[in-house]
């Protein structure tokens, strides 16, 4: 049929439109109209003397110094308490997955979470995402892990069957709305070479890479992928933070990505076996190289410093637990949550730690 | 939809602006889910729901767009049947779904595969090809990047001109 498609759409949308019969306006009276603000010239006011105070307190930190200093990202200021309520993260303790306070049915393995949104693995090897306590199953066949955007807007997967591999994803603020498919070559899992969604950025673009092969797809734009051994040959894409990517092993770095699949190194990144960065990307928690390998199931310690390595401490689980390897995970971009075990691995509890106050307690969860 | 002419005419009245507002966005409702009894309920949330914060939307530069915005999230984010989550933008349309017989739509050619549009691409095709906005416009009405608005617009309009060219 041969017609004009985007013609045709305009006088066909405007014909239904203007052909509807439109009901009568509905009667909200039921309700107290929302009254004018009658202040608003207090509130101006307010807002003026706040600005006058929060510019003297800032006049006085900088005469403070021996010389004026870029203004500082904000960062929380030490409440000098750390609260013992249940973490506003999700998290898994003992097997149970915890979202917003509240228990999600069935056996779960872990959970990584980002915004609003969450992605779970559980234990029958199903994977589930959801925002708020409601989980959606990922109908998929999926023989390597699905990741999820650091912001949480998108979760993307490489799918399985006979035909193949499939890398695609889905928009988690549009309850799971697709956003298409390419076919990826998988790897081979006995050279080592499997392919993994590697990482899912913010605005949606997709890493997938093994150790001989990496794309970078772009879904959300022109939908074309991006050869990374050619654009960025031996660089390996750890994961998306909200500061960028983490990329390499030896002598790994904060990357920005372009379309083009460049990377472009922003600041080195200490070594790790594990690497997290706060939401609002100002401080990331290690666990150094070296320290989770073998059959290490519990970490004393971890090492906590801000992106941009001005300030850095080192976070203690209180005395006689461990964290739970790689289970731990920010709530904001002051406090850390974590399972944490006993060292005889028999008894788990939750510990909140704060970065600004270098201290961890217990908390009341699960 | 109704805008306001001058940033320092005085805010209207939720009534007022109801008044003038609500056939507007009926319509755009309808255009979106493509029955009169879901169109009735989704512009009447979107319209309680701007009544409930009309002390702030009353002030806003352009009301009309603030409630464009409210309408396609609520549309998006209503619950739909599990079948539809995860669906994957493959370029083709399922099968129509059957439109009552012997109104002007039994004539048209298109607007019955937009019914079977994904939500995301359907919102993007009625803002773009009734309310004439441009991407970012649409981008703002959707919360999300022009480049998603182009992508979706792209898939939309591919599987449209499939479907069309399957019944040919």
């Amino acid at each position: 049929m041969d017609i004009d498609v985007e013609e045709t759409l305009g006088r066909e949308l405007h014909t239904i439109a203007s052909g509807l019969r439109i009901p009568a306006l509905p009667d909200l009276a039921q309700e107290p109209i929302p009254t004018p603000r009658r202040w608003p010239s207090l509130l101006a006011a307010a807002a003026v003397v706040l600005v006058v105070i929060l510019a003297a307190v800032f006049a006085e930190a900088f005469h403070a110094g021996s010389s004026p200093q870029p203004m500082p990202q904000p960062v929380p200021a030490p409440t000098g308490t750390l609260p013992r309520t249940a973490p506003a993260t999700p998290y898994v303790l003992a097997d149970r997955l915890y979202v917003d306070g509240q228990q999600v049915p069935g056996k779960w393995w872990s959970v990584d979470a980002g915004g609003d949104a969450w992605l779970a693995w559980r234990a029958d090897d199903t994977w589930w995402w959801g925002r708020g306590t409601e989980p959606h199953r990922i109908e998929a066949r999926l023989d390597v892990p699905p990741a999820i955007s650091p912001n949480g807007d998108y979760v993307a997967m490489i799918v399985t069957d006979d035909n193949g591999a499939t890398l695609t994803g889905f928009d988690t603020a549009s309850d799971g709305e697709g956003f298409g498919g390419v076919t990826v070559d998988a790897g081979d899992p006995e050279k080592g070479t499997t392919v993994f969604v590697r990482a899912v950025t913010d605005d949606g673009r997709v890493v997938a890479q093994g150790l001989e092969s990496g794309v970078l797809w772009l879904p959300l734009t022109t939908g074309e992928t991006v050869d990374l051994t050619e654009t960025a040959p031996g660089q390996q894409v750890e994961r998306a933070t909200a500061a960028g990517l983490v990329v390499g092993s030896e002598s790994p770095y904060l990357a920005q990505l372009s379309d083009a699949g460049e990377l472009t190194r922003v600041r080195d990144l200490p070594v790790h076996d594990d690497l997290e960065v706060s939401p609002g990307g100002q401080w990331l928690v290690i666990a150094p190289g070296g320290t989770l390998g073998g059959e290490v199931t519990s970490i004393r310690s971890l090492e906590a410093q801000t992106v941009d390595a001005t300030e850095d401490t080192t976070l203690t689980a209180p005395e006689g637990w461990g964290f739970r390897t790689l289970a731990w995970a920010w709530e904001d971009d002051e406090h850390l949550v974590s399972p944490v075990v006993t060292d005889d691995g028999q008894t788990q509890r939750i510990t909140r730690c704060s970065v600004l106050l270098a201290r961890c307690v217990l908390v009341d969860a699960g | 939809m109704i805008d306001r002419m001058t940033s320092s005419a005085p805010a209207p009245t939720f009534e007022e602006y109801a008044e003038v507002g609500w056939p507007s966005l009926y319509r755009y409702a309808y255009l979106l889910v493509g029955n009169h009894a879901d169109a009735e309920d989704l512009a009447q949330q979107t319209l309680l729901k701007a009544y409930r914060s009309w002390d702030r939307i009353g002030r806003a530069d352009v009301p009309a767009a603030y409630l464009r915005r409210m309408l396609t999230n609520t549309y998006l984010s209503s619950r739909r049947p599990k079948a539809r989550r995860l669906e994957l933008l493959t370029d083709e349309l399922p099968e129509p779904r059957a439109v009552a017989a012997g109104g002007p739509e039994d004539r048209m050619v298109l607007w019955p595969h937009v019914q079977s549009l994904p939500p995301r691409q359907r919102a993007v095709v009625v803002l773009r090809y009734y309310e004439d906005l441009g991407e970012q416009e649409i981008a703002d009405a959707l919360g999300c990047s022009r480049g998603t608005v182009k992508s979706t617009a792209h898939h939309a309009l591919k599987a449209l001109r499939a479907a069309i060219g399957k019944e040919s």
